[in-house]
């Protein structure tokens, strides 16, 4: 009796969900985009805990040319390189580098592209506005690949200009994903409302708009993480992003490739790490849309 | 239609010299000197003013950035590659048509391949084949370029034997960095496709067409493939100035010497001139085909050609 009068009244009373809760509630029915969240949560820690059971000297860049060239064994899960490193290890020690440029990455995106869109978005037709749209334009008329080696080779290929330079050739997209976002809202009546308080334009713009406009930012963020990753590699399979003996998987890829015709075990694991760490990322933004906003889910 | 066109056009002056700026800032700043990586560190001092001078390297920044875009404008000379001493313009158009194969061969596959699996995915909706397509899609979206590239490589190449490694002599060259090239935009247009399929799919006029009969690969190419097609063309155009300027990392992979091979020689060999150039093309080009996109809305699609047309014209179609 005592339970039947509980259900009645939960019915009565539908459990309420804070704005996290109903998000994670959604996003949690959905199997693909938790699936991608656990994969992706796993390759965080094992990373994020590599230095307690892998030494950096020792197991990652010590080179040992009796070993070079093993196939995938028992002892060494994917096979060793042509200077007898242990692949696996090195996986696992590039998955640090790859996630934290990927991270790293949009952070300088976001935080431009931020900046730059919701300024564009609230003063819009303004000239402040037209000239950064022109702005994004002409960056976005650049290849993204091509602008982000033209400012590596200038300022020097260390992480820190890495991060800056991809960072800097996706604010752009990022810019205008804001701008359209900040723009669907500030038209809105809470908005006009604030305005009539007499609330000063920034603060309408970071208390009132963004939290609104938020949605589809963290989605295209996440799924940036992803392009990041693959950026970085890319950078690194040309020779203009992570130096050897530093292992990341496009550097290790592009040593790979050298031994390609000989040894083509070693150009499949790192491509996997990859795919694996994208497909992922990819999963949770996709999740976290439908989650954000179930109006746009059909 | 025609107004539209134009303030297209006129739009794209202002982008091309604010790239031209860019490219031309971001040079200027990379250490070393175009003329004594031209004659090499030995070279006597006289001899490199007098090379900086021809090159127009002799005044400050402002001065010669305006030097060479005044050379662009008034005489169209985009000045001549550090590196060949060759005229930029003809550096660039002899290896541009490897560029554009590769991009032809992409687009043909993507589309080809993309818009048949997404129609495919979409009368099962649903259905295994579905969701093996569905699946497909999503590892094709997540694999970097180059290691599909590496791994195509490996597969049909080394192991099988059935295509060449690399180089660009023959159209058989072309598979294998078409197919690599291919991958993201396929699993795009299968995407799109799939998607726009299934949203004309439950339209009123095609359940119309069931009712009275029509049979079923009428109304799938008939009635909801060309109503879906409008996305699809829209991919194709963006599509087309992606592979342009996208397909930097492919080239080097399988030794096209493309325009994306150039580019990277040139920015390790501080090549202002052919840089700036082949970015300047290739973006002039792609906004050209965006432009052509537009217009063919138009063709496609009745209700936007009318947009275009003046209200006396429009009276008189619909009268």
């Amino acid at each position: 009796m005592a339970e039947y009068m509980k259900a009645i009244e939960e019915a009565a009373e539908p459990k309420r969900r804070s704005q996290i809760g109903a998000i994670w509630f959604r996003f949690r029915k959905n199997k693909l985009a938790l699936m991608g969240l656990i994969i992706f949560v796993t390759l965080g820690l094992v990373a994020l805990t590599a230095p307690l059971y892998l030494d950096f000297e020792k197991d990652v860049i010590e080179q040992t040319i009796s070993q070079r060239f093993k196939g995938p064994s028992a002892e060494h899960f994917f096979g060793t390189d042509q200077f007898g490193r242990d692949i696996f290890k090195r996986i696992i020690w590039g998955a640090r580098t790859s996630m934290f440029v990927g991270m790293g990455i949009v952070a300088v995106s976001m935080t431009g592209g931020i900046i730059f869109g919701s300024l564009a978005g609230y003063y819009d037709g303004s000239v402040l506005d037209n000239v950064l749209m022109r702005l994004c334009d002409m960056f976005l008329a650049i290849p993204g690949t091509l602008l982000a080696i033209a400012l590596v080779s200038v300022s020097g290929n260390n992480i820190p200009n890495l991060i800056l330079a991809l960072g800097v050739s996706t604010m752009p997209k990022m810019a205008r994903l804001v701008r359209a976002s900040v723009l669907s809202i500030k038209n809105q009546e809470y908005i006009e409302a604030a305005r009539s308080c007499g609330t000063s334009d920034r603060r309408i713009i970071i208390s009132e708009i963004l939290p609104n406009a938020i949605g589809p930012i963290i989605v295209e963020a996440t799924l940036s993480v992803a392009r990041g990753i693959i950026s970085i590699a890319s950078m690194s399979f040309i020779g203009l992003g992570i130096q050897p003996p530093n292992p990341e998987w496009g550097a290790m890829l592009s040593e790979a490739k050298v031994q390609m015709i000989n040894h083509p075990y070693l150009v499949v694991a790192p491509g996997i790490a990859i795919v694996l760490t994208v497909m992922s990322l990819t999963l949770i933004g996709d999740g976290l849309r439908d989650a954000l906003d179930p109006k746009m889910k059909n | 239609m025609y107004k539209f066109i134009i303030k297209r056009l006129l739009m794209l002056i202002p982008v091309l010299l604010g790239i031209s700026f860019i490219l031309y800032s971001i040079m200027s700043l990379t250490p070393g000197d175009a003329a004594t990586l031209m004659l090499g560190d030995s070279a006597n001092e006289q001899a490199i003013l007098k090379l900086r001078e021809e090159l127009g390297l002799n005044g400050g920044f402002f001065e010669n950035y305006i030097r060479y875009i005044g050379n662009i404008i008034l005489h169209g000379d985009f000045g001549i590659s550090y590196r060949t001493r060759n005229p930029v313009f003809t550096e660039v158009l002899t290896r541009f048509h490897y560029t554009l194969r590769l991009a032809f061969t992409a687009i043909l596959i993507s589309t080809v391949f993309g818009v048949l699996f997404g129609i495919i995915a979409a009368v099962k909706q649903y259905s295994f084949t579905d969701n093996f397509i569905t699946a497909v899609t999503l590892a094709l979206t997540s694999m970097p370029d180059f290691w599909l590239g590496m791994m195509l490589i490996i597969i049909f190449a080394v192991t099988l034997k059935l295509l060449p490694i690399s180089g660009a002599t023959s159209w058989r060259h072309f598979i294998l960095p078409g197919l690599t090239a291919s991958a993201n935009y396929m699993a795009y247009t299968i995407r799109q496709t799939r998607s726009s399929m299934l949203e004309t799919i439950r339209m009123d006029y095609v359940r119309t067409a069931r009712a009275k009969g029509v049979p079923e690969g009428k109304i799938v190419f008939g009635h909801t493939l060309k109503n879906a097609l409008m996305p699809i063309v829209t991919l194709v155009g963006v599509n087309m100035g992606w592979q342009l300027g996208g397909t930097i990392i492919i080239e080097q992979i399988f030794g096209i010497p493309g325009l994306g091979s150039l580019l990277i020689m040139s920015i390790r060999l501080k090549d202002t001139p052919v840089i700036i150039a082949s970015v300047m093309f290739v973006a002039t080009l792609s906004s050209l085909i965006n432009l052509g996109t537009d217009i063919l809305y138009a063709f496609i699609d009745p209700r936007i050609k009318s947009l275009y047309q003046t209200k006396k014209k429009a009276v008189k179609t619909s009268g």
